[in-house]
């Protein structure tokens, strides 16, 4: 069975920065917009059809966070998979994908003394694999932004660059 | 280093409207002078919002944008973006460079050069006057200029904001010349450790 996301019809929900969105709705296309340094964690079970994506900033709360956020890879992962599996998904079917992650720009201004963008998908994997979960796909650093999509219908996800054609991962 | 929360209250603002005023104003009369054409503020606007909501200031976080980042150090820290559309840039650039206005469809070597010099004078100046309003040291790092998705270039800054909290206190200018269609936008992040170095300066005057 096919199930084609007819985009038109499509509802576009956004995960902003340190934002989590989850839907089981076929007709909801899951976005994180304009990703840079940021990686959007993308997980789908694809027996309950249910998705979910965050969309991760930095790489650790350690020592900082006063509240859950899902800013930090390792306080997202675990909220995101409790918030799928809320929706009727099982932990053990997801499929995961990553995109983000990205250097920008090595010049001078943006050294970023601390490469965020490695150190994000460096713990987002690592919080991954305790979670036993592996990654299905990725599409991760380079120097250019990125937009992703999950559509809800069929766990696609499409990784849109600037000025580059859409992947599908 | 714990998250906090930003209040200002109603004394504090308006220092810091104040402040910000002077500060963009001075960053706008040397990119007047650069530029050698009128180009004046058309809004100027201080205040706290939420980081998750800033790219949407610029256009969005997917809009195809160019930006000149610079990044602050000194006594205190903080963040400048300097923001076009790519149509306004290549317009900028026809000006800067003495070319027929139509002449630039792309950001070339020469071109980010020009960019990223006109990041610095903007941002130069504008730390010139806070420096002077506070009697602090600032410096501004070289520019990185970048074509690409809003979100993307705002990324880094808003990234090292958030590891301190989940809203900012920015300002928000926008500017162009009277005729011409040049208009930018730039953003000014301080850290939350400028913006108590501030507020301890306003509490002792």
């Amino acid at each position: 069975m096919t199930i084609q996301a007819v985009e038109t019809q499509d509802k576009t929900i956004v995960a902003g920065l340190g934002e989590i969105k989850v839907s089981k709705d076929p007709s909801v296309v899951l976005t994180c917009l304009g990703l840079g340094s940021c990686v959007a964690v993308c997980a789908y079970d694809p027996v309950a059809k249910v998705g979910g994506m965050a969309h991760v900033v930095l790489p650790s709360s350690e020592g900082r966070a006063v509240k859950p956020s899902a800013k930090y890879a390792d306080m997202a992962i675990p909220m995101l998979i409790a918030e799928t599996q809320r929706h009727g998904a099982l932990k053990t079917r997801l499929v995961v994908k990553l995109a983000g992650g990205a250097e920008l720009s090595k010049a001078a201004g943006m050294d970023n003394a601390f490469k965020i963008g490695e150190k994000n998908q460096a713990a987002v994997k690592e919080v991954l694999s305790k979670e036993n979960i592996k990654v299905a796909a990725e599409e991760l650093g380079g120097n250019k932004g990125r937009t992703a999509r999950m559509f809800v219908a069929s766990g696609r996800v499409s990784v849109a660059s600037a000025g580059s054609e859409t992947k599908e991962l | 280093m714990v998250e906090q929360g930003i209040e200002m209250t109603e004394v504090e603002q308006l220092a810091w409207a104040g402040l910000v005023s002077k500060g963009i104003g001075n960053s706008i009369s040397g990119l007047s002078q650069m530029v050698g054409q009128d180009i004046k503020a058309t809004s100027l606007n201080p205040r706290v919002v939420a980081i998750k909501d800033i790219p949407d200031l610029i256009g969005g976080a997917e809009a195809l944008t160019v930006g000149v980042y610079l990044k602050v150090t000194g006594d205190a820290s903080g963040h400048m973006v300097l923001v076009y559309k790519p149509q306004a840039a290549y317009e900028l650039l026809d000006m800067l460079l003495g070319l027929t206005p139509g002449t630039t469809h792309e950001i070339n070597e020469m071109g980010e050069s020009a960019l990223g010099e006109m990041g610095n004078i903007m941002g130069s100046f504008f730390l010139n006057s806070l420096a002077d309003s506070t009697g602090m040291v600032f410096m501004p790092s070289p520019p990185a200029v970048m074509m690409d998705m809003a979100g993307a270039i705002l990324n880094v800054a808003l990234a090292e904001i958030m590891m301190e909290t989940d809203d900012a206190c920015i300002v928000e200018a926008m500017f162009g010349t009277a005729d011409r269609q040049v208009n930018g936008t730039f953003l000014v992040m301080p850290s939350l450790e400028l913006l108590d170095a501030l507020r301890e300066r306003w509490r002792m005057q």
